[in-house]
C-alpha cells in the first residue's frame, strides 16, 4: 500500500535504522543513522522502539502523503511545514492522504529525521534497512530519495499524541586518546586548538581544518580496524573523523576516538561549524554512555495539552488545547 | 598481546608490529574465541590486530581483559586449509603489458607466476568482500598507476605495489589490472560475501569463452566453486 510519494527528494535523504553492527569482519561498515538520540526520540514519539527513519542532510524532503499515519520530526531544524503551516518538531504530527510536508530550509545543525508510525517498505540487508550507497545496499532500492520515488507501507499502527522537552545536548565534543595517540609529537594539542569542519563531510567522514597534529614518524601504519568515531591522522597533520558509513580498516595513524554518544552531536555539524575537543578517560567515558542510555530509557512522552471532548450539532469532538 | 580501549565500548588487541602466517594464526585464534565471550557484539580481525565492540551494560573492559587473557592459554590450532580456486581471464588484462614492461617478464611469466602459488586472505575489509591477500612474488611488483582511474569493473584482479587483490565492486582504483574474474566477490542480490578471513585463494588462468561460460552460470546460480581442502 502506498505510504507517500517524494515530491522533492533534497539533496541527500536516505533511510537509516541503528546500523548493522556485527558484521564488519566482511567489510560491511556498520551505518545507520548519524544522530542516533535523534532517530530514537522521532521513533518514540510515533510509538515504536526502533524503526528505519528518513535522515536528511543539509535540506528537506518534500512528501505527499498517501494514507494517514503519524510522524515526528527531530533533529536540525529545518522548519518543517504541513501544507504550508508550520509543525513543531519533537512531537506527534497526524498526517492524512494529500497532506504534503515541506521544509522551509535549515535553521541550525545539519541533518533532520522524520520516524513514520507505519512500517515502511525497505530492504534489508545484514539485519538492517539502514542505505549504504556505495554499495546501493538497504533502504529504499540502495540509494538517496529521488524525485516520484513511491514509499510503501507494509503495516500500520496509529499511535497516541506525544511531546518531548528537547532533552538537553551539550555541545563537547569528548575524545579518548588512543589508539596509535604515542606515535604523534604532541598528542594533547588536539585539545588546544578549535578545529574548522571542512567542506569535505559526509557519511563516511569529515575532515577538519585547523593546527596541525605532527607524526613522530610515519603516517602509516599495517592496516587496522576502524570504528566510527576514529579520529585518523594522515601526512597533511589535519585530523579526519571517520564515520558510520566508513571503511572497516584503515591505514592511517589514529590519535584517539570521538566517545560514541558525541557522534550525534558530531552529527549536526556542518561545514564551517568549529569543534573543541576535550578529553575523558575511559571510565568517564562509560559513566557519559550509560547515563545517556537512561536517559533516553526514561525519557517522559508527556501530553501538556488540556483536553476537553465538545458536543457541537449531536457530533462529538476531541479538542487539545496547547498552552504557548 | 597489547590491549587499548579505543571508545567506551570497544577495544583493539594487537599482537605485533609485522605481518606474517604465524601472527595471523593468533588472529584468527582469537577471533575464534572473541565471538563466544558474553557481551562481545563484533569482532574484526586485521593483519595483527582485532577490534572487539562490547555491550557496555553486559561487560565492561577489565572483564573482558581477563576473559581475552585467557586465550593465551588455548593453543592455536591450524585448521583445514581451504583453497578457494578464482577463475580469472587474463586477457582481459589491460595492465597485463604494463606488469611485463615494468618486471622485465613475459606475459606469459607474468601469468604462471601469478597463477603458480596459493594467497592467503588475511583480512576481508575496506568494502565488502574486499580480501587483503598475502603471498604475492615480489618479482611481480608494479608501482600503483600515477592517475588512478575513476572506475574499476567488479572482479577486475590487480597488482598494487608488493600486493595482489579483487576489487569485488566497482570502485576507483589505482592499482595494474592483470585479469578479470567472472565470480562474484560480494553478491548484490543475496550480500554474501565469497571469501572468509584464514582461507586461501587460488588463480586459475581460463579464456574469453570460459570467461563468459562461467558469468552465465554465476548469473544463473548454477557455477559451483571449486573448493580443495588439505
Amino acid at each position: 500500500m502506498l505510504g507517500f510519494v517524494v515530491k522533492h527528494p533534497g539533496l541527500f535523504s536516505t533511510f537509516q535504522d541503528e546500523g548493522r553492527l556485527g558484521y564488519q569482519s566482511e567489510g560491511m561498515p556498520i551505518s545507520g543513522a548519524m544522530d542516533q538520540e535523534s532517530m530514537i526520540l522521532a521513533n518514540k514519539l510515533v510509538g515504536k522502539e526502533q524503526g528505519a527513519v528518513l535522515e536528511m542532510t543539509f535540506m528537506g524532503s518534500s512528501l505527499e502523503f498517501s494514507k494517514n499515519m503519524a510522524i515526528a520530526i527531530t533533529g536540525a531544524h529545518m522548519q518543517p511545514m504541513v501544507n504550508n503551516k508550520d509543525i513543531a518538531m519533537y512531537q506527534t504530527v497526524f498526517v492524512y492522504p494529500g497532506d504534503i510536508l515541506t521544509f522551509k530550509g535549515l535553521l541550525s545543525g545539519f541533518r533532520t529525521y522524520i520516524a513514520f508510525s507505519d512500517t515502511l517498505e525497505l530492504d534489508e540487508v545484514y539485519n538492517s534497512k539502514s542505505t549504504y550507497v556505495k554499495i546501493g545496499a538497504g533502504g529504499y532500492k540502495g540509494r538517496k530519495l529521488e524525485k516520484n520515488d513511491e514509499i510503501c507501507v507494509i503495516s500500520n499502527t496509529l499511535p497516541l499524541f506525544a511531546q518531548i522537552k528537547k532533552i538537553h545536548r551539550d555541545d563537547e565534543i569528548r575524545v579518548l586518546l588512543g589508539y596509535e595517540f604515542e606515535q604523534f609529537k604532541m598528542p594533547e594539542s588536539i585539545f588546544n586548538h578549535v578545529y574548522k569542519v571542512s567542506n569535505e563531510v559526509d557519511r563516511m567522514g569529515m575532515r577538519l581544518e585547523g593546527e596541525k597534529l605532527e607524526h613522530i614518524e610515519s603516517a602509516d601504519i599495517i592496516s587496522s580496524p576502524i570504528i566510527p568515531g576514529a579520529i585518523q591522522v594522515p601526512k597533511s597533520g589535519q585530523p579526519m573523523i571517520l564515520l558510520r558509513d566508513a571503511g572497516t580498516i584503515g591505514g592511517y595513524t589514529r590519535i584517539g576516538a570521538v566517545i560514541s554518544c558525541d557522534l550525534d552531536r558530531l552529527a549536526q555539524k556542518k561545514p564551517g561549524d568549529s569543534i573543541r575537543f576535550k578529553a575523558v578517560n575511559l571510565e568517564e567515558a562509560v559513566q557519559i554512555k550509560k547515563k545517556w542510555l537512561k536517559t533516553l530509557r526514561n525519557i517522559n512522552l508527556s501530553d501538556d495539552r488540556r483536553h476537553f471532548s465538545v458536543v457541537v450539532n449531536g457530533v462529538s469532538y476531541e479538542v487539545y488545547v496547547e498552552e504557548k | 598481546m597489547n590491549l587499548t580501549a579505543i571508545n567506551e565500548e570497544s577495544l583493539l588487541v594487537k599482537f605485533s608490529d609485522d605481518i606474517s602466517e604465524d601472527i595471523h594464526l593468533k588472529v584468527k585464534n582469537m577471533y575464534r574465541y572473541a565471538l563466544k565471550i558474553d557481551g562481545v557484539l563484533s569482532v574484526v580481525p586485521s593483519y595483527n590486530s582485532l577490534m572487539i565492540y562490547y555491550d557496555i551494560m553486559t561487560t565492561d573492559y577489565d572483564k573482558l581483559t581477563v576473559d581475552l587473557k585467557k586465550v593465551k592459554n588455548h593453543q592455536v590450532i591450524q585448521s583445514e586449509k581451504r583453497i578457494i580456486k578464482i577463475p580469472v581471464c587474463y586477457e582481459m588484462g589491460i595492465d597485463l603489458k604494463r606488469v611485463s614492461d615494468h618486471t622485465g617478464l613475459s606475459e606469459k611469466a607474468v601469468i604462471s607466476n601469478h597463477t603458480g602459488r596459493d594467497y592467503l586472505v588475511y583480512m576481508i575489509g575496506f568494502a565488502p568482500g574486499f580480501p587483503y591477500l598475502g603471498g604475492m612474488d615480489a618479482k611481480l611488483a608494479t608501482p600503483r598507476l600515477e592517475v588512478p582511474r575513476t572506475k574499476i569493473e567488479a572482479g577486475s584482479v590487480g597488482i598494487g605495489g608488493e600486493q595482489t587483490g579483487i576489487y569485488p565492486l566497482p570502485t576507483p582504483g589505482g592499482w595494474n589490472i592483470i585479469g578479470k574474474t567472472p565470480l562474484k566477490l560480494y553478491d548484490q542480490n543475496n550480500s554474501q560475501t565469497l571469501l572468509k578471513m584464514g582461507e586461501y585463494i587460488r588463480f586459475v588462468p581460463v579464456s574469453k569463452d570460459e570467461y563468459y561460460k562461467i558469468e552465465n552460470e554465476v548469473l544463473e546460480n548454477k557455477y559451483e566453486i571449486e573448493v580443495v581442502s588439505c
